[in-house]
């Protein structure tokens, strides 16, 4: 379904803290152009896990514990004529 | 009288802006291409980011600012000339990101640099007529400049986004008065297919900037009775600093007047996106009482200009969402090699 | 009514570009019948992760035996082969059959380091993770970095399993890599998914291994070795769901359902052929089992207790990180090897081997199959 990956569980705004991270180095078919990108597993506010790619960082900036917050950005593209498929990721919390 | 004047009178019950974290130095540039920059720096967009995804944030923000519910916001129009795709609206995506309701309008328009402005006097027409509570416009861009093109220094990343509908107590800023103009004036154009825009040089200043943006800003200067001291601020499309000073110059407006609507020198100019981003930042800056003039440019060639009024609720709702300038102050330099990765420039 | 091995069979696990799938299982199916005395089976029972993806072949069963026997596929993505020597055990045990060969089949090279990531990434939840970007590695590196966090083991720790399998392939003529590595050369290898390096993970290879698995008494060998207890335990596919992401509680239930069918416990167990398809899997399989409690895992290489001397021989033949790990066959070829020991013809002998667990991981844990093999006197 196409709304589950705009939202997590119905929330736009989903924030939580980081589980854990890995820069990935052999990229997912698709994702070449991302490459090397980083996942993570974010433990939502909600209680539920969950693994998104991390966005607006690099691995350095990045720690066990930090809160992120839920964006929406490309995941990937389906080729040059494919749909462009828009999804969750999360990215260190604004400090405002 | 020139200008529109809604029979209903119209709100600004929300705004948001997003920019984009990369940054690009006109000096680094220059060191590929030689020539000169006009700015110190412009923004950048990430690998994952487009026109959709600055949309949802920019919208999310709007709507954070907004007392509206969501489910009566019945329109998303995005002006842009990045659009994701040349056909299938942006809209269509970020109103069902945002969450909002499927009776909805949700086309992307054209209009080069004012689509953004465009968007925004459409959604007043939908909201004064009585067709729909609440409707959104939003201007977003990733902006093209051509390798080796003077434009490459300029063409930068940002959207702002807008959320109208009847002016009551709880409407941030009131939209008293707008207009546009429009001449088909070939300064500056993309063909279908074409990735990069032509221009014509020096023939974007006088004949087809300055054209318009004074004949717009006139227009609605008279016809609202007002004089440009009258204002708190003012701004204008800004594809350079200079060109921004020497309309204000020329209309009476002070460097004070014009200082929070000029962003260029920050973020680059974001086409679509710039005045609906700079008026973010005004908004930001605003004071209830306080009037402002928007005068947009679109190439092709035409100008919106709108006189709002800043009111009461502006300030609790300024800190319901980020302020634009925290997203202007949040800066990741890249080099030409990052910069052309990201901007896809690069054949794979 | 118990179940006994009557033949074992495998090929050297390598990049095998001359041969294809169906001449790969010819080969250690020959090897298999020939080692049995048979000429024939009631049923062949395939294991194999990917072959439609990695050479456009379904019907796997019928593409490998033709009309020889009766065959189907059995697929678990990583855990197929012990997946399959379970479905064996279950039609030979249900008494409808009385000869079965497990055969398992991987041909991997024939396909990009690209596509294999993509192919490999079908063993994860691919709508919640691979969707987002996880290849199949970098689930295991997730694991990895926050165990390490919460335990405080080190990348040295866990790479010191991947030495030890290395050391228990060398000279063995059906391991991939006969090579030694030493833990500066683990250490210096490049990061696939940070913190895994290149040597943390198994490699890519074709490969084909068979067991025959008849009705007890129906071969004559000097050897008795049964297939004493087969079980499944089960996980959530999706890493993020489970509740404690760093114990393979999959392999906990497997374990202790066999456990409690055969009545054996960790103590009598000698040889150990546990998933070490990443160094970090090792570490959580031995865990699971109960060889160390939770969070110790990873001190297990670096006290010596995983060496073939000591109490806990590990990957007797160089497991998977360096026997091979043709994802579909692995659970047949740790049979293999489980096989070798107890018949007292392995290379690298553990004394008097008597029990043998093979552990077979299916994803990041979604699926364990346990399957113990007993040599009768």
């Amino acid at each position: 379904m196409l709304n589950e990956r705009y939202m997590i569980d119905g929330n736009p705004e989903a924030k939580g803290t980081l589980y854990s991270y890995t820069t990935v180095f052999s990229p997912i078919h698709e994702l070449e152009e991302f490459s090397p990108y980083i996942i993570g597993l974010v433990k939502l506010e909600s209680g539920k896990m969950l693994l998104a790619q991390l966005t607006d960082c690099t691995e350095e900036e990045l720690s066990i514990g930090m809160e992120m917050e839920m964006v929406v950005r490309k995941i990937r593209e389906k080729g040059p004529r494919g749909l462009i498929l828009y999804g969750y990721k999360f990215r260190p919390a604004k400090e405002l | 009288m020139k200008s529109m004047k809604t029979k209903t009178r119209v709100g600004i019950s929300g705004y948001g802006a997003y920019v984009p974290m990369y940054r690009i130095k006109g000096e680094e540039i220059r060191r590929v291409w030689g020539g000169k920059s006009p700015i110190p720096q412009k923004s950048v967009p990430g690998p994952d980011e487009d026109t959709v995804t600055f949309s949802i944030e920019a919208g999310r923000n709007a709507l954070n600012r907004s007392s509206v519910d969501r489910d009566d916001v019945h329109a998303v129009l995005i002006g842009s000339e990045s659009q994701a795709y040349a056909v299938k609206s942006d809209g269509t995506i970020v109103a069902e990101a945002l969450g909002l309701s499927h009776d909805m309008s949700a086309a992307n328009l054209e209009f080069a640099c004012k689509a953004g402005t465009e968007a925004m006097q459409m959604c007043i027409g939908f909201v004064a007529s009585g067709m729909m509570k609440a409707a959104m416009a939003i201007g977003a861009d990733t902006s093209q400049g051509r390798p080796a093109d003077p434009l490459e220094f300029t063409a930068g990343a940002g959207a702002g986004a807008f959320i109208f509908s009847e002016e009551d107590k709880n409407s941030l800023a009131s939209v008293d008065l707008s207009y546009s103009y429009v001449t088909d004036t070939p300064d500056f154009w993309r063909r279908q297919g074409e990735k990069y825009p032509s221009h014509a040089g020096r023939f974007t200043g006088e004949p087809a900037y300055f054209k318009h943006v004074l004949t717009a800003a006139r227009t609605i200067l008279e016809d609202s009775g007002l004089e440009p001291r009258e204002f708190a601020h003012a701004v204008f499309h800004q594809p350079n600093p200079g060109f921004v000073r020497k309309a204000a110059k020329k209309l009476g407006f002070t460097e004070d007047q014009i200082k929070h609507g000029l962003l260029t020198p920050r973020v680059g100019n974001c086409y679509a996106g710039a005045v609906p981003l700079a008026l973010t930042n005004v908004l930001d800056h605003s004071s209830p009482g306080e009037k402002i003039l928007v005068a947009s440019f679109g190439s092709g060639a035409g100008s919106d200009s709108f006189v709002l009024t800043v009111k009461e609720c502006i300030e609790k709702a300024k800190d319901l969402a980020p302020r634009t300038e925290f997203y202007v102050n949040r800066e990741k330099f890249v080099d030409y090699a990052f910069y052309a990765r990201y901007r896809r420039k690069i054949i794979r | 009514m118990k179940v006994e091995v009557a033949g074992i069979g495998c090929i050297r696990a390598g990049e095998r570009w001359d041969k294809s799938a169906r001449d790969l299982f010819k080969e250690a199916s020959a090897k298999a019948f020939e080692d049995s005395g048979l000429k024939s089976v009631d049923l062949l029972i395939a294991s194999n992760m990917a072959l439609p993806q990695y050479t456009d072949q379904n019907n796997v069963g019928s593409y490998l035996s033709d009309d020889s026997f009766p065959a189907f596929r059995v697929e678990s993505a990583c855990s197929s082969g012990g997946a399959a020597l379970h479905a064996a055990w279950l039609a030979i045990k249900s008494g409808e059959y009385d000869s079965v060969m497990v055969a398992g089949v991987e041909k991997m090279t024939d396909r990009t380091t690209q596509m294999n990531t993509h192919i490999l990434a079908g063993a994860s939840d691919f709508e919640k993770e691979a969707f987002y970007g996880a290849s199949f590695v970098s689930l295991n590196a997730l694991i990895a970095r926050r165990y390490m966090h919460e335990y405080k083991a080190k990348e040295e720790d866990l790479l010191l399993f991947s030495v030890n399998s290395h050391k228990n392939a060398l000279n063995v003529p059906h391991a991939f890599f006969q090579k030694q590595v030493s833990l500066e050369d683990c250490l210096k290898s490049p990061y696939v998914s940070s913190p895994l390096r290149l040597l943390d993970c198994s490699p890519v290879c074709d490969g084909s291994a068979a067991i025959i698995l008849t009705k007890e008494g129906l071969v004559k060998k000097e050897e008795k070795i049964t297939l004493e207890a087969s079980a499944i335990g089960q996980d959530t596919i999706e890493l993020a769901r489970r509740p404690d992401p760093l114990t393979i509680t999959a392999g906990a239930r497997s374990f202790k359902k066999a456990s409690a069918k055969s009545g054996v416990t960790v103590r009598d167990i000698d040889v150990f052929e546990v998933h070490d398809a990443f160094s970090i899997m090792a570490a959580l399989d031995l865990e699971s089992i109960g060889v160390a409690e939770k969070g110790k895992g990873y001190k297990l290489a670096q006290e010596g207790q995983i060496a073939l001397d000591a109490d806990f021989p590990v990957s007797t033949s160089g497991g998977l990180k360096a026997r091979g790990h043709p994802v579909g066959a692995t659970g047949v070829y740790q049979a293999y090897d489980a096989v070798l020991q107890l018949r007292g013809q392995a290379v690298h002998q553990v004394p008097d081997a008597e029990v043998a667990l093979c552990h077979n991981i299916g994803g990041s844990g979604s699926m364990v199959a346990a399957n113990i093999f007993r040599r009768v006197r």
